[in-house]
């Protein structure tokens, strides 16, 4: 089983970017999408439509858009590290370079924090870099930890 | 000096009244002798008196009764009397009536010497109350003016404080406004350049020629618009950042920065910097972008096929030193002298160079926020050479 990917992300055209960037990347990780926050907080506490654990599993990694309807993507961070501590990857993937969030989002113990490209090259690179740090040679702990990287790339 | 003490005299007896006015016949007491009560009660109302000199024996009214006329009247009442008597001991206990200080008397036959100091404590008294008032009024218009001036400063302040609040509400406007550029206004961009490039990619073949070219004016615009979304946040930045002011080593700053941008490198460009620049107080970030503006604009504004030269160097100035840009590039044409600083002045077209009309009123903010000065020279078709200035720091 691959490493699972949630996407947090409200706007669908920046989800089907992604989806295509990761296409375009080679990346074949199961994605799920959550478009609001307190969608990504049931999914993440595996309730509402969300409940059935083996249709949704817990993810592996988090790409956290933070401009979200219902519930704000740094209270979803809070919030998740507060139910999974630091086991979950949790990558935030924001419009801005506000140092404001920055500082944030880190204070909420961000893993990382990258700004959403303009173009599309730069979100193929964006998410091959995403894939080759966090999904291939990053160390995760806790319930998800899953055996050592293999040489062909996406796990 | 000092104006006369008013003394009055009252004595029905004319030779007793000259007698009076010989005995104290002193260039700073203005004696005014009287004969009667009546008439004593008109020069009271004519005019203030530090001391009245004043006979108990007289007729119609005497002294004792007069006095007492004197002290019922409130413009008069703390006017001191002496008064001259012949009997010493009937007249004791009508006097202490009048309580210490404003009354006492003189017994006749008169002693020159008792009644000379007797006036002299009188006349030191009206005097030392008179500098008092003086001193008093002066005090009171001090308080009064202190109150206008603490009036003004507090109406300064309330206006100060409304200021500060509608400042601080423009800058959490600005603030709010630029977040808003940075997120909302830039996700419809990243569609436009994403889809675009997705049908480029995988739809050319359904594309003529004329298509393609259109979806590649949609992608330049997009990418432009990009652009110039990035200067005005870099320009509010500059704006609202805080600037803390500390020893750059310039040189060191200068070197890094123009071995960043491939563009400047030979054999496309050749950027060289003459000497070594010295330390300056400055902003680093600021500066960073101040001289990463000006070089990129040195590098950029070059006739077709030029190969650009770009020179920087210093030129110490007193305390301060002016650093130099100078390109081989189109020049500026004197007309647009004082238009190039300002916010989204462009002087060419975006087509023929590729700009956002933002560069230089960075450069000119950071400037500003770092307190020091810019400028340049230039001439069309002869290159330019933009400079700014700064504290250098002590050695």
């Amino acid at each position: 089983m691959t490493k699972l990917i949630l996407l947090v992300e409200d706007d669908e055209n920046d989800v089907f970017l992604l989806t295509r960037a990761l296409k375009k990347a080679g990346i074949e990780n199961s994605l799920q999408v959550a478009d609001d926050g307190r969608q990504a907080l049931d999914y993440v506490e595996g309730c509402g439509r969300f409940s059935n654990r083996a249709e949704f599993p817990l993810p592996y990694l988090v790409l956290l858009d933070l401009k979200l309807p219902q519930v704000k993507g740094l209270d979803v961070l809070k919030r998740i590290r507060e139910l999974a501590g630091r086991s979950l990857i949790v990558v935030v993937l924001s419009a801005s370079s506000n140092e404001t969030d920055i500082a944030e989002a880190y204070r909420l113990g961000a893993n990382a924090y990258l700004c959403k490209p303009a173009n599309f090259e730069g979100l193929v690179e964006m998410v091959r870099a995403i894939n080759d740090f966090w999904l291939k040679f990053n160390l995760s702990y806790g319930v998800n930890n899953s055996p050592a990287p293999t040489a062909d790339g996406a796990l | 000096m000092e104006p006369h003490l008013n003394l009055l005299l009252v004595d029905d007896q004319r030779e007793n009244l000259v007698a009076l006015e010989s005995l104290l016949a002193f260039p700073d007491y203005k004696l005014t002798s009287v004969t009667s009560a009546r008439e004593a009660m008109i020069a009271l109302l004519k005019t203030e008196f530090a001391l009245i000199v004043l006979d108990v024996e007289m007729p119609e009214m005497n002294g004792i009764e007069l006095a007492r006329a004197i002290k019922e009247r409130q413009k008069t009442r703390d006017v001191p009397i002496i008064f001259l008597s012949a009997h010493h001991d009937a007249e004791g206990d009508i006097l202490s009536g009048y309580g210490a200080g404003a009354v006492d008397y003189v017994t006749k036959p008169l002693n020159a010497a008792i009644l000379r100091s007797k006036v002299a404590v009188f006349a030191e008294l009206y005097r030392k109350n008179r500098e008092l008032k003086v001193a008093n009024s002066a005090l009171q218009s001090e308080i009064a003016e202190r109150k206008l001036v603490e009036a003004a400063l507090q109406e300064a302040n309330q206006l100060k404080s409304e200021r500060t609040a509608e400042l601080n509400e423009m800058v959490q406007e600005l603030e709010a406004f630029s977040y808003s550029i940075a997120h909302d206004m830039r996700a419809p961009l990243r569609a436009m350049q994403g889809f675009s490039h997705i049908l480029r990619e995988e739809h050319a073949s359904q594309l003529d020629a004329e298509g393609s070219e259109y979806l590649r004016r949609i992608d330049s615009a997009a990418t432009r618009l990009d652009r110039l979304i990035q200067d005005v946040l870099s320009y509010t930045k500059i704006l609202r950042a805080p600037a803390p002011m500390q020893p750059l080593d310039l040189d060191h700053l200068a070197r890094d920065i123009i071995a960043t941008y491939p563009d400047w490198q030979p054999p496309r460009a050749d950027v060289f910097i003459e000497g070594t620049l010295p330390v300056v107080i400055g902003n680093e970030a600021f500066l960073t972008q101040c001289l990463s503006n000006l070089v990129g604009n040195a590098v950029k504004f070059q006739p077709k096929g030029n190969h650009p030269r770009v020179r920087i160097w210093a030129e110490p100035r007193d305390t301060e030193v002016r650093v130099w840009v100078e390109d081989n590039g189109i020049g500026i044409h004197s007309k647009n002298h004082g238009r190039i600083f300002g916010l989204f002045e462009q002087v060419n077209a975006p087509s023929e160079y590729d700009g956002t009309g933002v560069g230089l009123t960075i450069v000119r903010k950071a400037v500003e926020r770092m307190s020091g000065q810019y400028g340049f020279e230039s001439n069309l078709g002869e290159g330019s050479r933009f400079w700014l200035q700064l504290k250098r720091a002590a050695s």
